[in-house]
């Protein structure tokens, strides 16, 4: 398989860089890490940023910012992820619905509630008519976005596609998270006792694809691969060997892990099942959201970019890593894995 | 060599009957289901007419033996139309090696809405209701519930969700990473989308009437369509009837504007292109096109417009069978995949109902009377939404 990576862009919560007090596991308030904003003007126009709503200027800011990484203008197609789209879009026309009771006049909530309204932007704002998708899946939105590219790329390996992912969180939301009825059931985020695993986060990642290596690709995708598992197992290094033995998901040489898991004895036993490789928890840096993943991707590329003693993680004896692991699960059903090396 | 992908089942809910023999019956009989408002408690209940599916959320759950739950109308329907379509096949079947692909733009909407409508009136607001919201949940439920877990995925761009699902599991297929699907698409009424649409002045107060000069909008309607596909080795292996099979597609976006149509068509003309070209077929191969044709006059001036180019000289019959469902949004790919399905089978063109003047842009008129013929090897369906987002599929006879 190939993909590779030749330009990325996000918005995020600027951590692992920023020597910010971390937020997680071992907090008992409720916490939760939220982007931080770019000065959109870099990438977006000012008239056409008003009319824009947070998440999808995050999301166009992040497109924008890998293309101009890349050094792209017009990507051949345009991909998103998104777990619950625009959510600050839906909660205002549902609320002025409600509240005017069906009378209301102005369609703009509406027009930008749209899952589809990120992808649709950013091939506006760079004229791309080519192929456009949005995948809204909980925990596989990112991945099946990613299995969309392998399959156009491999149809069309001359092709270059913009890949990526965005979720928000709302003050709304949260309160629905909080919400110990909710929470209860749902049971995310939560461990046994309603204490949070981790912060709930958002943000937004982009990618550059390409199905041949140019001059700029920084690293290759080598897998990617999910699994829908309503009864399945929960014991990761099951799923890993399963993965490799059963699917020939190859995890030879993995050196580091970003793992979507809380439980350290999880993360010890991930990492002695690959040799003593690092394994980072890295929803410290990013939060809890079903788009998580391409945080993780992203996290990939700087390392591989810049070198993990940019970034403050705890990587183990992985201090040049040349195939990282991306292992993250939703509700034990979703369970995703990426892996990712260097070239 | 890549595999080609067949349809091997289908299966339909919508306001004109909850299985493709239903279907089928008031397509010949040229019966709208379109008409005033049942189930879903709206304050613009005697304004818009909508094509509505027959049945309350409690008659549904009882047709599919699902009561453990106060369910979302758009599981109950994915679910009605997922099994028609997959039939008691999947026991024959490797559960890891087929997908369930949806395409869905409202998820728990119809739940959502009525959660915050009792806290806004300070009634009992169940708050478990909104475990049902995204738009993933429904493809969930429904994969679990037909044992499916090769892989599980929903697609949301608009009205053309379902289309993209159907493209994206035949991409699946065809390249191998699974054998089978059950692809489609559900959508179900909520004040949300009705007032989204009412709020975009594009409703139609009396039957909508697509393609037509004095055509005053759409009409929303409800429904969910799977077809179950697999490649042709899967189909082989399990002796299953081949109706037709998914030859090609295209898929591209205006970039024009999120909720208008380029005047040109350009995304609706690189679509249809896109189709031909991955199809292998010229325009003139195309014996029948079933219209994205909601009734509105930016969406039917821009297809009609994009048809007079692609298909110049050699314009094939087409009709827009949405004045019979309703516009059905997310489901609109799938349920008009049904239709062409069952035009290539049966050799039946199903007239556009409520058309009287030709638009004064084009030069052909929709087939408006059921029109007999065996010669429909190949059929294109548009569906274009939101977003510039605009696909186009090809169903071929498999000779």
């Amino acid at each position: 398989m190939n993909l590779y990576i030749s330009g990325i862009g996000a918005v995020n919560a600027g951590l692992p860089f920023k020597n910010e007090n971390l937020s997680g596991g071992e907090s008992q308030e409720f916490s939760v890490i939220r982007c931080v904003e770019p000065d959109y003007k870099k990438y977006i126009d000012p008239k056409f940023s008003r009319r824009l709503s947070r998440i999808i200027k995050m999301g166009l800011y992040a497109a924008r910012m890998a293309l101009s990484d890349a050094d792209i203008s017009v990507p051949d197609g345009i991909i998103t992820g998104t777990s619950l789209g625009c959510l600050v879009d839906t909660g205002k026309f549902l609320r002025s619905m409600i509240e005017e009771n069906e009378s209301l006049s102005s369609p703009s909530a509406f027009i930008q509630s749209t899952h589809n309204s990120i992808s649709s932007q950013i091939a506006i704002a760079v004229s791309c008519n080519g192929y456009n998708s949005t995948y809204t899946n909980r925990g596989f939105s990112f991945e099946s976005a990613l299995i969309d590219a392998v399959l156009q790329l491999e149809e069309n390996s001359r092709a270059g596609f913009l890949i990526g992912a965005s979720d928000e969180i709302t003050d709304e939301f949260l309160d629905i998270l909080k919400n110990p009825g909710f929470a209860e059931y749902s049971g995310y985020n939560y461990d046994n006792n309603f204490r949070q695993l981790f912060s709930f986060g958002e943000g937004t990642a982009y990618f550059y694809l390409s199905g041949e290596k140019t001059g700029g690709s920084f690293c290759r995708i080598t897998s990617v691969k999910t699994f829908f598992t309503p009864d399945g197992p929960n014991d990761p290094v099951k799923i890993l060997n399963d993965a490799s033995a059963i699917h020939g998901v190859d995890l030879h040489d993995i050196d580091l892990v970003l793992s979507g898991g809380s439980d350290p004895a999880d993360a010890s036993a991930i990492s002695k099942r690959f040799s003593g490789a690092g394994v980072v928890m890295y929803k410290k840096y990013c939060g809890e959201y079903l788009t998580s993943v391409s945080y993780a991707l992203w996290l990939s590329c700087i390392i591989f970019r810049n070198g993990i003693d940019k970034v403050i993680i705890d990587a183990g004896k992985a201090s040049t890593p040349e195939k990282i692991l991306i292992f993250n699960s939703f509700e034990n059903k979703y369970i995703s894995l990426v892996t990712v090396e260097n070239v | 060599m890549k595999q080609r992908v067949f349809i091997t089942g289908i299966g339909i809910i919508s306001a004109i009957g909850r299985s493709a023999d239903e279907t089928i019956n008031s397509l010949c009989s040229c019966n709208t289901g379109i008409s005033g408002m049942r189930f879903l408690d709206s304050r613009l209940k005697d304004i818009f007419p909508v094509g509505e599916v027959k049945y309350s959320n409690s008659d549904l759950s009882d047709m599919l033996s699902v009561h453990e739950n106060k369910y979302s109308r758009t599981f109950l329907l994915s679910l009605a139309a997922a099994r028609e379509a997959s039939g008691d096949r999947l026991k024959d079947y490797n559960p890891a090696r087929v997908g369930y692909v949806s395409g869905n733009t409202v998820g728990g909407m119809d739940l959502t809405e009525k959660y915050f409508q009792s806290l806004h009136s300070g009634g009992e607001a169940d708050i478990t209701s909104l475990l049902q919201h995204d738009c993933g949940y429904s493809a969930q439920k429904a994969a679990e519930c037909l044992n499916i877990s090769g892989y599980v995925t929903t697609i949301s761009t608009a009205c053309s969700s379902s289309a993209n699902s159907i493209m994206h599991a035949a991409m699946l297929i065809r390249s191998g990473v699974i054998d089978a699907a059950v692809a489609g698409g559900v959508d179900s009424l909520t004040k949300f989308t009705l007032n989204g649409f009412n709020s975009l002045k594009i409703l139609d107060t009396q039957l909508c009437s697509p393609f037509d000069e004095n055509r005053n909008g759409l009409n929303l309607g409800e429904g969910a369509a799977y077809l179950f596909l697999e490649s042709e080795k899967s189909a082989s292996d399990h002796m299953q009837d081949v109706i037709c099979e998914v030859k090609g597609f295209g898929n591209s976006c205006d970039a024009f504007h999120q909720t208008a149509m380029s005047e040109d068509g350009m995304g609706p003309k690189l679509a249809m292109r896109g189709a031909l070209k991955s199809s292998g077929l010229e325009p003139r191969d195309i014996h029948y096109i079933n219209l994205h044709g909601t009734g509105t006059s930016n969406n039917d001036l821009s297809e009609g417009i994009s048809i007079e180019d692609v298909f110049t000289g050699t314009i094939p019959p087409y009709s827009s069978t949405k004045s019979y469902t309703g516009h059905t949004l997310g489901a609109a790919g799938a349920i008009e995949a049904v239709i062409s399905a069952l035009t290539i089978k049966n050799g039946i063109i199903f007239p556009n109902i409520n058309y009287k003047t030709r638009m004064k842009e084009l030069s052909a008129d929709p087939v408006s009377s059921l029109l007999k013929t065996n010669d429909i090897r190949n059929v294109m369906s548009n569906s274009f939404g939101f977003g510039g987002n605009n696909s186009s599929i090809i169903y071929s006879k498999v000779v």
